[in-house]
């Protein structure tokens, strides 16, 4: 595909981007709505503007290599700062620019409800400059890919990256108040509009193709309509699993478990869209949106992390799996899949933690106690997202 | 306890790095860096342990 084709696909992808952030907004408590938008809005301008000065210098360029068993390995990129080399590639720009954005929004997913605004920009702000560009280095022109890895969609370096720093977080900031009693044991808190998931949901696919259909430079235009369909069929099958499982497991189908079942089946298509069959697409899908399932359980009652609105177990396990099933039903070779996930958990991981603790150390991640029982609307925007809630409760009152 | 596990999971990554590019037979490749892959694991479970919230006194 030509640049020119593939531009009208990449402008698409800002409507995942609001999507993420509807359904996000939908998953947490109205007391803190305006406050989860607000912060993903400043996330993503933090990211864009950070992502242009210093990422995609480390993310872009020849690289700089290290010669190790007979051969040179990219380890960093070389390209010029506040992006003074982006004449050669303006579209690989662009497309980073939503991607990394992308990214930071998961990650604000996995702090909802207890995290400061000024520190969900310092946090971006590291994950803009270091953790994202770096690994985007090597899984598309470092040693990831010398080594035969493929994350043609962003599985890796937006996904699982993000699901890995949602993670990250979650750990440092600590469940919200009143998530767990004092034996442990997880309590429902549960979102404020079922509309806005479901609709964030709708709104994410559309925005997807921008991922799978038009991020593939050497992709045929028939290639990119095989990314299209398999990502509506991967998302289908998902949501279907989702439905299913809950139906099954809690008696009744469960809105917002089957909106992450179709997230999660899209997040496994950034991974393997164009390289799969159709029902190929349809079982990774469904085994996706199966698996989310257990997979948001086990994060919350087995490792008790407080992730409000499951960003752990949509991108980082949807896109682990996206990953691999990429070597059982495509073209990728098994060893240097496992080798891309290994990066991630046993080296991007421990840095996110690591740059994350530091930072938190100068800019406190955390709202006050009492910030967090008034709601982070009222106390960090002085103003909530309903205001006419109160009017009609009164309204009630007087009846 | 947190340590360790932060150190287990670079040190399996190393292992499983190093399979891929200095061993030459694949099933040697496969076992050492699935080895890896656990030892990064088993990190990560350490890890995730120590972030488990502490109970209340009175409860223990």
């Amino acid at each position: 595909m030509t640049p020119e084709s593939r531009l009208p696909l990449i402008l698409l992808i800002p409507l995942a981007l609001a999507g993420l952030t509807i359904l996000n907004a939908g998953l947490t408590r109205s007391r803190s709505t305006a406050h989860i938008l607000l912060a993903s809005l400043c996330a993503f301008c933090v990211a864009v503007l950070v992502c242009t000065a210093i990422g995609f210098s480390l993310a872009s360029g020849s690289g700089h290599a290290i010669h190790l068993a007979g051969r040179d390995w990219n380890l960093i990129g070389n390209g010029r700062l506040f992006a003074l080399s982006i004449d050669s590639q303006p579209l690989t720009l662009l497309l980073q620019l939503f991607s990394v954005g992308f990214a930071s929004l998961i990650s604000v997913a996995g702090g909802a409800e207890r995290w400061r605004i000024a520190a969900v920009c310092a946090s971006t702000a590291l994950l803009a400059a270091i953790i994202y560009p770096l690994f985007l280095f090597w899984a598309q022109f470092g040693w990831l890919n010398q080594l035969g890895f493929i994350d043609g969609g962003g599985a890796a370096s937006i996904q699982i990256l993000g699901g890995a720093n949602a993670l990250c977080i979650a750990w440092i900031l600590g469940p919200r108040h009143g998530k767990f009693t004092p034996e442990g044991i997880p309590t429902a808190m549960p979102g404020h509009s079922a509309a806005f998931v479901l609709f964030g949901c709708l709104l994410a696919l559309v925005g997807w193709f921008g991922w799978t259909a038009g991020s593939s430079a050497n992709g045929t235009a028939a290639v990119s309509v095989l990314a299209a369909i398999n990502t509506v069929l991967a998302a289908a099958a998902a949501a279907i699993a989702a439905f299913v499982g809950t139906r099954v497991r809690f008696g009744k189908p469960d809105a917002s478990l089957t909106a992450n079942g179709w997230v999660a089946g899209l997040v496994t298509m950034s991974a393997a869209a164009p390289y799969v069959k159709p029902a190929a697409a349809i079982l990774i899908g469904f085994v996706a949106g199966g698996a989310i399932v257990f997979a948001i359980e086990i994060i919350e009652l087995r490792m008790k992390v407080d992730d409000p609105t499951g960003a752990i177990s949509v991108h980082a396990v949807a896109g682990i799996w996206g990953i691999m099933a990429l070597s059982i039903f495509g073209n990728a070779a098994f060893l240097p899949q496992l080798l891309g996930v290994a990066t991630l958990i046993g080296i991007v991981l421990p840095v996110s933690y690591g740059l994350n603790l530091l930072m938190n150390r100068f800019v406190p991640y955390r709202v006050s106690p009492s910030g967090e029982r008034q709601g982070l609307d009222l106390f960090e925007l002085g103003a909530g997202a309903y205001p006419e809630f109160v009017i009609q409760r009164e309204d009630l009152m007087r009846r | 306890m947190k340590l360790a596990g932060f150190l287990l999971m670079p040190a399996g990554f190393f292992i499983a790095v190093s399979a891929v590019v200095l061993l030459h037979t694949p099933p040697a490749q496969t076992v050492f860096c699935l080895a890896g892959f656990a030892i990064e694991i088993a990190g990560f479970v350490f890890v995730a342990r120590e972030h488990l919230p502490k109970r209340s006194a009175h409860h223990q």
